[in-house]
């Protein structure tokens, strides 16, 4: 330095340059060009190079929802359109069943006639329409569709113990009890998002989440292969059920429970942290663009 | 001097390069409370072959410093707990697609057989046969009633038998259900009241020496023998 202002002294005496250009060249290397600094300059974008990546890591581990797991899971898609099928009936009926039942009556209604003195001619046959508008009506009135919100669930539930049993008559096995759980927490959830107050239901639907949670562990080390065959079809993720979850207001706002309803002020504090990461997040993916 | 070599399990893979972090448990004896405690310490370990995951047991062995904080290297893996849980995970991905892709098929199939069979055609049948029964004729509709339900001619057995609920045939099988196990406890009463009959039917059976048994024994051994026959 000292040596270089001599210099700049030297070169002042025998030039007589402007005043301006002796204060340019006072400093000979820019502050940001000396060699700690572009040592410092280097680690530090490395750094937020790689504080990104750590945060895009944990984000993508993440992702999935601990409650209702990946978005259209074939699984549950296929039970909600099975509810919404038009031949369905409730009550654990079924549509050929109820059929033979309406003709059995009316093959009845005419074998009667004829064993009965009264001359078969004379009485005039139920015309086809009203027979296919009864049809109709009671078809309606059984249908899923038209069922109360106990019966549908009731069905859903079947169809989910169906598909998850390891032998015909299973209920009890862990991936059923965990595919039974899942049915009613998505159920559970709808009806929350109608109800936002229904405290009583929010804390229900909070322990069938811990519960699942815990079966699904306790399948983890009874049954691997089952387990992960379970976790693919129900749409969950390993770390969704390893890790400490509760659902509290905190998944209800980062998950957009209530659409955007802020439920959790930010303190100061973290309001100025969290626009300061922004800041840095942006600065990091500028240069890169 | 020997190397430091540790045994742990392996908490996080897959987010550094070639390194995992190991969690090695260690007893360290509490003078003040006089008991045994463990301890946990985390360590980075070098992986070259990036082959442990999450959940493996691992023994680790001290080498020279790789990194700021890493001066381990993964030796040997002991228990490939982490390696299965993978291998069944990405199993398991390609068996559920498959499943799942199949029972879409089945399920659009019965959307589109139910959508075929729409209309009460069984109500409208069922009147026809019964003009045909009544008057005794054959018009050009009823064969390809027949053909639809596979009969021949139809009777009025026949057309019980079409309309036939499932709770009916449940009974049914109930009642032969029934009849057999009544059958059966009859049976074996009349072996037992007759002592005789039952020591000759038990030897006939392969039983050695019927008269020595037990009564509760010999009771179970004819009904076995009772079952199988019928």
């Amino acid at each position: 330095m000292f040596a270089a202002c001599g210099f700049v002294v030297h070169d002042l005496r025998q030039s007589f340059r402007p005043i301006m250009s002796i204060s340019r060249s006072f400093s000979c290397s820019r502050p940001t060009q000396g060699v700690k600094a572009v040592k410092f300059l280097k680690s530090q974008r490395k750094k937020q190079a790689n504080l990104a990546r750590q945060s895009e890591l944990s984000s993508s581990v993440d992702a999935v929802d601990p409650v209702l797991g990946r978005r259209d899971t074939p699984f549950i898609n296929r039970v909600v359109a099975e509810l919404r099928e038009p031949g369905v009936l409730s009550h654990g009926y079924q549509q050929n069943e109820v059929e033979k039942l309406m003709s059995a009556l009316e093959s009845t209604k005419r074998r009667t006639l004829e064993l009965s003195s009264l001359n078969s001619e004379l009485v005039e046959p139920e015309s086809l329409e009203s027979l296919e508008a009864r049809r109709e009506a009671i078809s309606r009135i059984l249908s899923m569709r038209n069922a109360d919100s106990k019966n549908s669930l009731k069905m859903a539930l079947k169809l989910a113990r169906e598909e998850f049993q390891r032998f015909p008559g299973d209920t009890g096995s862990s991936e059923v009890q965990a595919s039974c759980m899942t049915i009613r927490i998505h159920n559970l959830v709808k009806h929350i998002k109608d109800h936002q107050k229904d405290y009583a239901n929010i804390r229900i639907l909070r322990m069938l989440v811990q519960q699942r949670q815990s079966i699904l562990r306790y399948l983890k080390r009874d049954n691997p292969e089952r387990y992960f065959w379970t976790l693919e079809k129900l749409g969950l993720t390993d770390s969704v059920v390893m890790q400490e979850f509760n659902m509290d207001r905190r998944y209800m706002q980062d998950f957009k429970m209530f659409g955007d309803k802020i439920l959790i002020k930010d303190s100061k504090k973290v309001a100025d942290q969290k626009r300061r990461e922004l800041r840095k997040q942006r600065r990091v993916a500028g240069p890169s663009i | 001097m020997a190397r430091q070599n540790f045994l742990g399990l392996v908490v996080s893979q897959g987010r550094m390069q070639k390194t995992v972090k190991v969690r090695v448990e260690t007893k360290v004896f509490n003078r003040r409370i006089n008991k045994e405690l463990f301890r946990r310490k985390d360590y980075l370990v070098h992986d070259e072959g990036q082959i442990s995951r999450e959940g493996d047991l691992v023994r680790i062995e001290a080498t020279r410093p790789l990194s700021k904080r890493k001066f381990f290297s993964v030796a040997e893996i002991i228990k490939n707990k982490g390696q299965q849980f993978a291998l069944y995970e990405s199993q398991a991905k390609t068996q559920v697609a498959q499943e799942e892709t199949q029972k879409t098929q089945d399920f659009l199939q019965r959307r589109s057989e139910r959508k075929d069979s729409g209309g009460s055609v069984l109500l409208r049948d069922i009147r026809v046969i019964q003009d045909a029964l009544s008057k005794g004729e054959s018009p050009q509709e009823l064969e390809e009633i027949k053909a639809r339900y596979g009969v021949q001619n139809f009777t009025p057995e026949t057309v019980r038998q079409l309309l036939q609920l499932d709770v009916t045939k449940f009974e049914d099988q109930l009642k032969a259900q029934t009849s057999r196990i009544d059958s059966v406890q009859l049976r074996v009463q009349q072996l037992l009241d007759d002592e005789a009959s039952a020591n000759q039917f038990l030897k006939s059976h392969g039983v050695e020496d019927p008269v020595a048994l037990k009564k509760n024994i010999k009771k179970n051994i004819l009904r076995k023998h009772v079952l199988q026959e019928l």
